[in-house]
């Protein structure tokens, strides 16, 4: 069984899904790659296509009409894959929780390895958990076995 | 901002009161439906030249359909299908009838009209054109890169785009069912989660709204200090925009550094008023006091001389020029038509701005004298936003100056109840609210965001450009999905 822990050793190649943010999510993660934060310079990158990505990023409480197009990017990104839950919304759905086109954030269609919380995390917050998350991976700890 | 005149016209007159309406001079701000008790009405809202909020109301009379007016008001034609959607109306003659908020897998009864039947649903279906050497190109919702989720469906011959058709709302959260019923302050976090980008332009249209059906006078300081918040709003948003064209064009030094301006505007909001997006600075009868503003007035003044010298640096490469240059046109007479808003619609030389038109805050004494520019192309844009950019600047430091903290009015969550409608001009144009409150309730809120009523532009300035300029093109506007989709 393939292991998580072999995705993530030196970089981590995300791709964004955006299930219903406010846009505030997105605008702290390309803030990671101006000159104040440059993510790059630890690996982290965000891809243009699912095929070249460890995994997802995701935003948003999980809008109903992103549902399949969040199941069909995670499944082209393949296994094993992370996960990541980035703000409050993708953690619970927060202010539009329970309504009839929006659901409790990620949980509900994929299960998250790492949860950003904030509305939203800034900037500095998102690179730190992110640079957490490789190094449980460079050291195979605390991340779940794959799907 | 101020109470609605409302006039009730029957169904089959709403063609000639709207006609009457706009040669007089007034204009379109919004159309929505309500059911305020008795049965769904649909309402269309329009200032007049003396600066009156004037409303006509048809009321259905159970009918649940009425004709479409999309051939007197072109600009009605989303506000219509979004009515269709939302509260199972049926505009007989739409020339666009296809669902437009909700989710395809929605199966329940309008979601505002809970009470309506069921309706079969058509499924949505992309316009393209399908002959001999033309190639269809589907994009999104997923893109590649940090952009929030829409579809495009491109038609194509060689390079150049025949025709785009957008399909948006995949963001769709419900937000104006989902915050009926509730209490004032929680309401408010809601609307200013709608977008975070226009964040403090939602709070301050949505506190408007509530002091006018208070009718409570906000005291001018702290309306001046709202005046100031609304412009940082507007400084942040602007960079962001100027530094995305130079990442459309490949200027990577003159795109970081644009990154790097806008991360200092964040970090001197969050010095100031507590939060990088401006989220809590503004709530009804009261605005968040700066904290430090001595430091906050210096720090803006070191951001406005790098910001004005960045911005020549950028509109000073002839690269940049050439290349946003007729790229993206939007005539005037097809602005005016499709009822386009903020910098989009003063690039094409439409001098209208609700902080001119209709002011509010403190808008009224700083006679502010709409940016336009007649190009109605991508670099007529930038130019229109680089000016207003740096006006922004003025307005904030002069705002800030002249605030102060004063008693705020009292008793605005208590149990009000009445109709208000607020305009306010946030970064990417008018940002119209109705609100109905019953004993401090929310009854009805509905929000026509800038980005609403500009998307349909972007299908129009898309046409007969290469198929590669589209992300400039868009970018140009850079409109919001969240507001536009709630």
């Amino acid at each position: 069984m393939a292991h998580k822990a072999f995705l993530i050793g030196r970089s981590l190649a995300l791709r964004l899904v955006d299930c219903g943010s406010c846009n505030a999510c997105e605008s702290e993660l390309a803030m990671l790659f101006g000159p104040d934060f440059d993510a790059q310079r630890f690996g982290i990158e965000m891809v243009p296509s699912p095929r070249h990505a460890d995994g997802l990023i995701v935003t948003g409480p999980g809008t109903s009409q992103m549902t399949d197009a969040l199941a069909r990017t995670a499944e082209a990104v393949g296994a094993p894959r992370v996960v990541v839950a980035l703000g409050d919304c993708a953690i619970s759905g927060h202010v539009h929780r329970d309504g009839y086109a929006a659901k409790c954030g990620v949980a509900a269609s994929l299960e998250a390895d790492l949860q950003i919380p904030g509305c939203p995390p800034a900037p500095g917050e998102i690179l730190g958990a992110l640079r957490r998350l490789m190094r449980k991976g460079a050291t195979g700890q605390g991340l779940a076995a794959s799907d | 901002m101020r109470a609605i005149t409302w006039r009730t016209v029957p169904l089959a007159q709403r063609s000639a009161a709207i006609g009457e309406l706009l040669a007089q001079g007034s204009a379109f701000h919004m159309c929505f439906a309500e059911d305020a008790g008795a049965g769904i009405e649909l309402a269309y809202l329009f200032s007049g030249r003396d600066g009156g909020l004037c409303g006509l109301r048809s009321p259905l009379a159970g009918a649940l359909e009425a004709s479409t007016l999309v051939d007197d008001l072109p600009a009605l034609h989303w506000d219509e299908r979004e009515i269709q959607d939302m509260f199972g109306v049926r505009l007989r003659g739409h020339p666009d009838p296809r669902p437009l908020l909700l989710p395809d897998s929605y199966a329940g009864a309008p979601p505002l009209a809970p009470q309506a039947p069921v309706a079969a649903r058509e499924p949505w279906r992309g316009h393209s054109l399908h002959q001999h050497g033309t190639v269809q190109v589907p994009v999104g919702p997923v893109h590649a890169g940090i952009i929030e989720s829409g579809h495009f469906l491109f038609t194509t011959m060689g390079e150049t785009i025949l025709q785009l058709d957008a399909r948006l709302f995949w963001k769709h959260r419900g937000v104006e069912a989902n915050i009926a019923g509730r209490g004032i302050p929680e309401a408010i976090r809601v609307v200013e989660r709608t977008c975070g980008s226009c964040s403090a332009s939602h709070q301050e249209a949505f506190a408007e709204a509530v002091e006018a059906i208070a009718g409570a006078e906000v005291p001018a300081g702290t309306r001046a200090w709202r005046t100031a918040i609304l412009e940082l709003e507007r400084i942040y948003n602007h960079l962001n925009d100027l530094g995305q064209l130079a990442t459309g064009v490949a200027l990577h030094v003159l795109a970081q550094q644009g990154l790097r301006l806008k991360e200092r505007a964040l970090r001197l909001q969050e010095e100031a008023f507590g939060h990088r997006y401006l989220f809590g600075a503004i709530r009804p009868g009261q605005v968040r006091a700066p904290k430090d503003l001595a430091r906050l007035l210096a720090g803006l003044r070191r951001l406005h001389a790098d910001s004005a010298g960045w911005a020549d640096r950028l509109f000073a490469n002839a690269g940049f020029r050439d290349r946003l240059a007729g790229t993206g046109q939007v005539p005037r007479e097809v602005a005016l038509s499709l009822g386009a808003v903020g910098p989009a619609a003063r690039a094409s030389g439409i001098a209208s701005d609700v902080r001119a038109d209709l002011p509010y805050a403190m808008y009224h004494q700083l006679a502010i004298v709409p940016e336009t520019a007649s190009g109605g192309d991508a670099l007529a844009r930038a130019e229109v936003r680089r000016r207003e950019l740096l006006a922004a600047f003025d307005i904030a430091v002069a705002m800030l100056e002249s605030g102060s903290r004063e008693s705020s009015p009292q008793g605005l969550d208590a149990a009000l109840s009445g109709a208000a409608a607020a305009l306010v001009e946030s970064p990417r144009g008018a940002d119209g609210q109705f609100l109905r409150l019953r004993q401090g309730k929310v009854q009805r809120w509905h929000l026509r965001s800038a980005s609403f009523a500009n998307w349909p532009l972007i299908m129009v300035a898309s046409a007969d450009n290469p198929i590669g300029d589209f992300p400039l093109i868009n970018k140009s506007f850079e409109l919001c999905y969240a507001c536009c989709d709630r």
